[in-house]
C-alpha cells in the first residue's frame, strides 16, 4: 500500500497525450473567450477603431511625403495623382492590422506561459504587427500608384497570407524563445 | 557548463529549424497563392458560391451569383495558407499531409460557405447583429482557423524540436 507504479512505456505516453489534450482544449477555449471579448470590445468602442484607422493613415501619409508622392489625404481617404489618373486609397478597420493584433494577442494570453513570458511576447508582438502593417500599407499604395493592374494581386497575398505568416512565425518565435518549459508538476 | 552549451545548441537548432519552416511556408505561400490566382481562383469562388445557394434557400433568399463571387474572391484565400502550412512541414508522412490537407480544405470550403450565406443573410436583412456575428466568423476563418486546422490535423509536436522538447 502507498507505494504507487510509476507510469512506464506506452502507458506514460497515453498520459503525457492526454494531458496535452487537456492543456490544448483549454488553450482554444481562453482564446475563443479573450478573442470574442476583445472583438467584442471593439464595437462597443467605435471611437478606438476610428481612431487607429486615421493613425494609420496618417503614418502612411507620413511615409509616402517622405517619399516624395504626390496625394491628398481626405479622412482615412488617400487619392493619389497618377500619370494615369486618380488613385483612391480608402483605409478600413481591417487595414489597421487590428483584428490581427487582437489575435496574436488571444494566441499570447491563452497559451500556458507565465505572465513575464506574455508581457515579452505583447511587447515585441504588437509593435511588430503595427510596423508590417504599415510597410505592407505604403508597398500596396506604392503598386495603386505605379501599377494599378497589380494592386489586387498584391493586397490579396500581403493582407491574408503575408499576415497569417507574419503572425505565426511571431508565436512561434514567442513560444521557442521566450516560453521556458514549466519544471515538471508545477502548475503554471 | 556542458549543460549549457548542450542547451544552447539545442536552441541554435530550434532557430534553424524555426527559420528555415518559415522560408519554406513563404516559398510554398507564393508557389499556392499564384496557382490560386491564375488558375484554381475562379472555379474555386463559383464553388463557394454553387454551395451557398441551397443553405441560402433554407433561408428563403435568392442567391446572386455575381455578388457570392466577389464576396468570396476577398474570403477565400484561406485554403491556401492551410495547404502552405502543411507544405512546409517536414517529419510528416505524406499521406498523413494529404489526409490532412484533404480534411482541412473540406473544412475550409464549409466554413468559406457558411460565411457567404452569412454575408447575404445580413444584408437581406439588414440586421447589424448578423453582419457583427459574420464579420467575426470571417476574421476567425481567415487568420486562426487555418492555424487550428494545421495544428490539429498534423502531428505537429512531433514535427517541431522545440515541440518535443516541452513535451518531453
Amino acid at each position: 500500500m502507498g507505494q504507487r507504479k510509476k507510469p512506464e512505456g506506452g502507458e506514460k505516453k497515453k498520459l503525457r497525450g492526454s494531458a496535452f489534450q487537456r492543456e490544448f482544449l483549454l488553450f482554444l477555449i481562453l482564446f475563443f473567450i479573450i478573442w470574442l471579448l476583445s472583438y467584442f470590445l471593439t464595437r462597443r468602442l467605435p471611437g478606438f477603431v476610428d481612431w487607429t484607422i486615421m493613425a494609420v493613415t496618417r503614418e502612411v501619409a507620413y511615409f509616402l511625403e517622405l517619399l516624395g508622392y504626390n496625394f491628398t489625404m481626405s479622412g482615412p481617404s488617400l487619392t493619389f495623382h497618377t500619370a494615369h489618373g486618380g488613385e483612391n486609397l480608402v483605409v478600413v478597420s481591417e487595414c489597421t492590422g487590428l483584428y490581427t493584433t487582437i489575435i496574436y494577442l488571444s494566441i499570447i494570453g491563452a497559451y500556458p506561459a507565465r505572465i513575464g513570458e506574455k508581457l515579452i511576447g505583447v511587447a515585441i508582438g504588437v509593435p511588430a504587427i503595427h510596423a508590417l502593417n504599415l510597410v505592407r500599407m505604403v508597398f500596396i499604395s506604392l503598386v495603386l500608384y505605379h501599377r494599378r493592374e497589380l494592386f489586387d494581386f498584391f493586397h490579396g497575398y500581403l493582407w491574408q497570407v503575408g499576415f497569417v505568416i507574419f503572425m505565426l512565425l511571431l508565436v512561434i518565435v514567442w513560444m521557442s524563445k521566450i516560453v521556458k518549459p514549466a519544471p515538471a508538476g508545477a502548475p503554471q | 557548463m556542458s549543460e549549457n552549451t548542450n542547451e544552447g545548441s539545442v536552441r541554435g537548432a530550434a532557430a534553424h529549424e524555426v527559420l528555415f519552416f518559415f522560408l519554406r511556408l513563404i516559398g510554398a505561400s507564393i508557389v499556392l497563392y499564384l496557382i490560386y490566382y491564375f488558375l484554381v481562383g475562379k472555379p474555386y469562388v463559383q464553388f463557394i458560391a454553387l454551395l451557398a445557394k441551397p443553405i441560402l434557400s433554407v433561408f428563403g433568399y435568392p442567391i446572386i451569383m455575381t455578388e457570392a463571387a466577389r464576396i468570396t474572391e476577398d474570403i477565400a484565400l484561406n485554403p491556401f495558407v492551410f495547404l502552405s502550412l502543411v507544405a512546409a512541414t517536414l517529419h510528416v508522412s505524406w499521406r498523413v499531409k494529404l489526409r490532412g490537407a484533404g480534411i482541412g480544405l473540406v473544412i475550409l470550403a464549409l466554413a468559406n460557405t457558411l460565411t457567404v450565406t452569412l454575408v447575404f443573410v445580413s444584408n437581406y436583412r439588414n440586421s447589424e447583429a448578423w453582419w457583427t456575428g459574420t464579420e467575426l466568423l470571417n476574421l476567425t476563418n481567415n487568420f486562426f482557423l487555418p492555424i487550428l486546422l494545421w495544428l490539429v490535423l498534423l502531428p505537429i509536436r512531433s514535427a517541431f524540436s522545440f515541440f518535443r522538447d516541452r513535451n518531453a
